[in-house]
C-alpha cells in the first residue's frame, strides 16, 4: 500500500468509524415505541419461522451454504449496509476460494431495514423461516432488541456484529434465554468501566458527572452504566444531565454542573452535540487544562472531558469544536478497532476482490460469517443448537483482523483486556511532560493534515492489551503506532506520559 | 440571579434558533397558504452551500452572500418542483402540496448526502469578536458574540419582513394571493409570479438562518429534521402567516425549554414534554395561533 493510499485508508477509516458507532448505538436503542406492533407481526410471522431448520445433515443441504444478512442498506444508516456489504463480498469470495465449507460454496441472503425497526423483525421472521438458512449476521439493522424474544424461540445462531446486547444483560450467559446470540461490537458499559478506571486508577479522580443523549439512549440505560462503573473504582457521581439530539444549548446543565464541581465529565452523545457541550464549557471559562487543574477545587472548573466511543472517537468532533477541543479529551476503544493496521487481512481481500480500501469495521462482518461457518465446519450440521455448541468451543479464531473466541460462559469477542484509551492530541504536538511525550507514527503521517485527531494506547491496561492482542501489540509498538507515551531508561513506559 | 440569567439567555438564543427556521414557514404560508415541509432542507441545503464556498476559500461574509444568492434559486426550483406541477388548485382541499414539499425535502437531503457526505461541517461566524470583546458575563453566564448576532438578527427580520409585508407593494400583492388567488389574478397581479418570488425569499431566509445558525448547531443533515419540527409548531403556536408570530412562538419554546432545563437535570427527557403541552395549551386557548386569524367563511 502506497502511503498515500495508506493515509486515505486511515483517514477514511476513521471518519466512518464515527459514523458506524453512531448508527450502532441508535440500532441498538431506538425505535422502542414500535415494540409493540413489532411484537404484533413477529407473532405472526413466527408461525412460519417456528421449526425451522431443525437437526439436518450439512452434506444433504444443497450446493450452497446461505447465510442471513440483516443491514441498513438504505436510509441514514445505509453506510453501514456498504461497510457490511464489502466486507462480505471480499470475505465470502476469500472463503470460495478456498474451497468453501465442507466443499459449499457460501451464499448470502440480504435483508434491508431501512429506517424501520419493524424490517428487522420481520427480516428476521423471514429468514429464520428458511430451513436453508445456517444463521444471521445482524450488522446493525434496526429492530435487534425488538427480536430477541425470537432468537430465543427459534435459536438460530444469531452474529450481533453491530449491537450491542451485552451492556443490557442480554447476552449469555446474563440471559439464558439468548444462547444462540455471539456479539461482536464493544459494549458500552464494558466501554464506560475501561474509563472509569481510567479516571480513578491513572489520574486520581473522585467525582464525575454524566452528560447522556436520551434520543440515543432513550432508556436512559448509560445513567445505570455510569453509576455502576463509578462505583466499581470509588469514584462518585455528582451530577447528571440529559439532553436530545441536536441540542443547542448546555447553559442551564452546565451552571448545575459547574456547581457540582465534578473532576471529570463524561458526555455521551454523537460528535455535533459533544462539539457543542465543549464549545459551550469553553466560553464559560471552564476547559479542561490539565489533571493537576482538574483535581484542584482552588483553581475553578476545569474538568477533563471523557468522550463517548460514538462521540469523540475520531476528529470529526474536534473539527467542529476547534480551539475548544482540548487535547487531553479521551475515550475508549479496543485494539484492533481505532488500532487498525494496514496488515489487516480484510483489507487485503478488499483490495484483492474488490480494489477497495476499507473505510472502518469491515472487519466484523467479515469476523462474524468466519464464527459461524466455522462453527458449520465443526458441527457438521445446521442443527441450531449443535451449532451453537460449536461456536462456544471453536477456541482462538483468528480471519479479519485480530484474534478472538468465545467460550460456554462468554458470547462476547471483546474482553476488558482489548481495552484502550485513546486521547485527544493537536497538530502542534502535546502538552510539556517530563519526560517528554512522544506521539506515534501515526500522528505524523495519518493525521498530518488535520489541526487535531486521536492517538491511541494510553495504555491503562497495556500488560492486558499484550496479554489479548499480542501480536498486534508488537507491531503497535515495533511499528511505532499508536502513543509512545514517555519512555523509562529501560525501554518500559511511564506512566508520567498520561498527565497533560 | 443565575437561574434567570440563564433562562433569558438560552430562551432567547434558542427561540431565535427556532424563529429564523419558522420565519419561513409563515412566509410562504402567508402568501399561499401552502406549509412548506421542505424548508427544513432548504436550511440544510443553505448551509452546506456556504461551507462549499467558505471551503474554497471564501471569506464567511461572501459565503453568506452567495449561499443567499444560490438559496434564492434553491427557493423557485422547490416551487417549479414541488408546487407548479399542481396547477391550480385550492391549499386548504387539495393537500397533495404536503407530499411535493415533503418529497422534495427528502430527496434533497438524499442528493446531499450522495454529493458532499452526511458529516457535520462547521462553519466560522460572521462575527467572532466586536471591538476585541468576545465573550461576556453576566452572574456567571456566557454571552458571546455570534448569539448576540444570532439574537439581533431574528428581531430585525421581524421587522424587515413585517414592513416588506405591511408597507411595500409586493407584500400586498402577496396578501391579495392569499386571500383570493383568482380575484388577484382579475385585478392584474400576476399571481404565479407572486408564489415563485414567495418561495424565492423563504431560501433566502433559510441561508440567513443557517449560516446564523451555524455557530450554535453546525451544518448538518439532521438539522432539517429536528429544527424543522421545532420551527414548525413555533409556526402554529404564533400562528401560521405571522412573522411576529414566528418569533414569538420560538421564544415560547426557547423559554419553556430554559425554564425547564434549568429547573430539572433531565430537562433533555423533560423539555419536549412539556414543549407539547404549552403548544396544546395555546391551540386550546387559541386554535390559530397566538396571533393568528380564525378562517371565516362567508356564506
Amino acid at each position: 500500500m502506497h502511503p498515500d493510499q495508506e493515509r486515505d485508508f486511515v483517514e477514511r477509516q476513521v471518519n466512518k468509524d464515527i459514523s458506524r458507532r453512531t448508527f450502532i448505538e441508535w440500532a441498538g436503542k431506538a425505535g422502542i415505541g414500535s415494540a409493540a406492533a413489532m411484537s404484533l407481526s413477529g407473532a405472526v410471522l413466527a408461525a412460519c419461522g417456528s421449526g425451522g431448520g431443525g437437526s439436518k445433515n450439512i452434506a444433504g443441504a444443497g450446493d450452497t451454504i446461505k447465510v442471513g444478512v440483516i443491514a441498513p442498506f438504505s436510509g441514514i444508516g445505509a453506510f453501514i449496509g456498504t461497510v457490511t456489504t464489502n466486507s462480505l463480498s471480499a470475505a465470502v469470495q476469500e472463503l470460495n476460494s478456498r474451497g468453501g465449507v465442507l466443499g459449499k460454496k457460501i451464499a448470502l441472503v440480504n435483508r434491508d431495514t431501512g429506517i424501520d425497526p419493524v424490517n428487522g423483525v420481520k427480516a428476521y421472521n423471514e429468514l429464520a423461516g428458511d430451513p436453508s438458512i445456517v444463521g444471521i449476521l445482524w450488522c446493525g439493522g434496526l429492530g435487534f432488541e425488538q427480536t430477541q424474544e425470537q432468537f430465543a424461540r427459534d435459536k438460530l445462531p444469531v452474529m450481533a456484529v453491530f449491537n450491542d446486547a451485552w451492556s443490557d444483560k442480554r447476552l449469555y450467559p446474563d440471559d439464558p434465554a439468548q444462547r444462540s446470540v455471539f456479539q461482536f461490537l464493544i459494549p458500552t458499559r464494558m466501554a464506560m468501566d475501561t474509563l472509569s478506571q481510567y479516571a480513578a486508577n491513572d489520574r486520581g479522580y473522585k467525582t464525575a458527572a454524566l452528560v447522556n443523549d436520551v434520543v440515543v439512549d432513550p432508556r436512559t440505560e448509560n445513567q445505570g452504566f455510569f453509576n455502576a462503573s463509578l462505583a466499581k473504582v470509588g469514584m462518585k457521581s455528582v451530577g447528571y444531565e440529559t439532553y436530545q439530539l441536536g441540542n443547542s444549548d448546555f447553559g442551564p446543565a452546565l451552571q448545575r454542573l459547574k456547581a457540582a464541581r465534578p473532576d471529570m465529565v463524561a458526555i455521551f452523545g454523537l460528535s455535533g452535540d459533544t462539539a457543542n457541550f465543549v464549545i459551550q464549557i469553553d466560553q464559560l471559562g471552564s476547559a479542561y487544562i490539565d489533571t493537576p487543574t482538574a483535581k484542584d477545587p482552588t483553581k475553578g472548573w476545569h474538568p477533563h472531558i471523557f468522550g463517548s466511543p460514538g462521540g469523540t472517537g475520531d476528529h470529526s468532533w474536534a473539527d467542529l469544536a476547534k480551539d475548544s477541543a482540548k487535547p487531553g479529551t479521551i475515550t475508549a476503544w479496543h485494539v484492533g478497532g481505532l488500532v487498525y493496521l494496514p496488515e489487516f487481512a480484510i483489507g487485503g481481500w478488499m483490495k484483492k476482490y474488490l480494489d477497495k480500501l476499507p473505510t472502518g469495521g469491515e472487519e466484523s462482518p467479515a469476523d462474524g460469517l468466519y464464527t459461524l461457518l466455522k462453527g458449520v465446519e465443526k458441527a457438521g450440521t445446521t442443527d441450531r443448537l449443535r451449532l451453537t455448541q460449536a461456536i462456544e468451543n471453536l477456541g482462538s479464531l483468528k480471519f479479519a483482523s485480530t484474534t478472538y473466541s468465545f467460550t460456554q460462559r462468554r458470547h462476547l469477542s471483546k474482553t476488558p483486556d482489548d481495552m484502550i484509551v485513546v486521547t485527544l492530541e493537536r497538530k502542534s504536538g502535546p502538552a510539556t511532560t517530563d519526560p517528554p511525550y512522544h506521539l506515534g507514527h501515526e500522528w505524523s503521517t495519518d493525521f498530518a493534515r488535520y489541526p487535531a485527531g486521536p492517538t491511541q494506547l494510553v495504555r491503562p491496561t497495556l500488560d492486558a492489551n499484550k496479554r489479548a492482542q499480542p501480536d498486534v501489540m508488537k507491531t503497535v509498538l515495533t511499528q511505532g503506532w499508536g502513543t509512545q507515551c514517555t519512555k523509562n531508561p529501560d525501554g518500559t513506559l511511564s506512566k508520567e506520559c498520561k498527565i497533560h | 440571579m443565575t437561574d434567570i440569567v440563564q433562562i433569558l439567555v438560552s430562551g432567547l438564543t434558542v427561540g431565535s434558533v427556532i424563529a429564523l427556521v419558522a420565519f419561513g414557514y409563515n412566509l410562504v404560508f402567508a402568501s399561499t397558504r401552502i406549509v412548506n415541509f421542505a424548508q427544513g432542507s432548504m436550511l440544510v441545503v443553505a448551509g452546506y452551500i456556504a461551507f462549499a464556498v467558505a471551503r474554497a476559500g471564501v471569506p464567511i461574509w461572501g459565503a453568506f452572500a452567495l449561499s443567499i444568492v444560490a438559496s434564492l434559486a434553491v427557493g423557485v426550483l422547490v416551487e417549479i418542483v414541488a408546487i407548479k406541477p399542481l396547477g391550480r388548485f385550492d391549499p386548504s382541499t387539495n393537500v397533495g402540496w404536503i407530499l411535493t414539499t415533503f418529497g422534495v425535502g427528502l430527496i434533497a437531503i438524499d442528493l446531499i448526502k450522495k454529493t458532499v457526505g452526511a458529516e457535520a461541517r462547521r462553519l466560522p461566524p460572521l462575527a467572532d469578536s466586536i471591538f476585541g470583546w468576545k465573550v461576556a458575563k453576566i452572574s456567571g453566564v456566557a454571552i458571546t458574540v455570534p448569539d448576540a448576532l444570532l439574537v439581533v438578527s431574528a428581531l430585525l427580520i421581524v421587522v424587515g419582513l413585517e414592513l416588506l409585508q405591511t408597507r411595500t407593494n409586493l407584500g400586498r400583492a402577496f396578501r391579495a394571493v392569499a386571500e383570493d388567488r383568482q380575484i388577484a389574478g382579475l385585478m392584474g397581479i400576476n399571481t404565479e409570479l407572486m408564489v415563485m418570488i414567495t418561495f424565492a425569499l423563504a431560501g433566502a431566509l433559510a441561508a440567513i438562518g443557517a449560516v446564523l445558525i451555524a455557530p450554535r448547531q453546525f451544518v448538518k443533515l439532521d438539522l432539517g429534521v429536528n429544527l424543522g419540527l421545532q420551527a414548525f409548531i413555533a409556526a402554529v403556536i404564533g400562528g401560521l402567516g405571522s412573522t411576529r408570530g414566528a418569533i414569538v412562538g420560538g421564544y415560547v419554546i426557547g423559554f419553556t425549554t430554559a425554564i425547564v432545563s434549568t429547573i430539572t437535570s433531565e430537562g433533555g427527557s423533560w423539555g419536549p414534554v412539556v414543549v407539547f403541552v404549552v403548544f396544546l395549551m395555546v391551540l386550546v386557548v387559541r386554535p390559530a395561533g397566538i396571533f393568528g386569524s380564525p378562517a371565516v367563511e362567508k356564506v
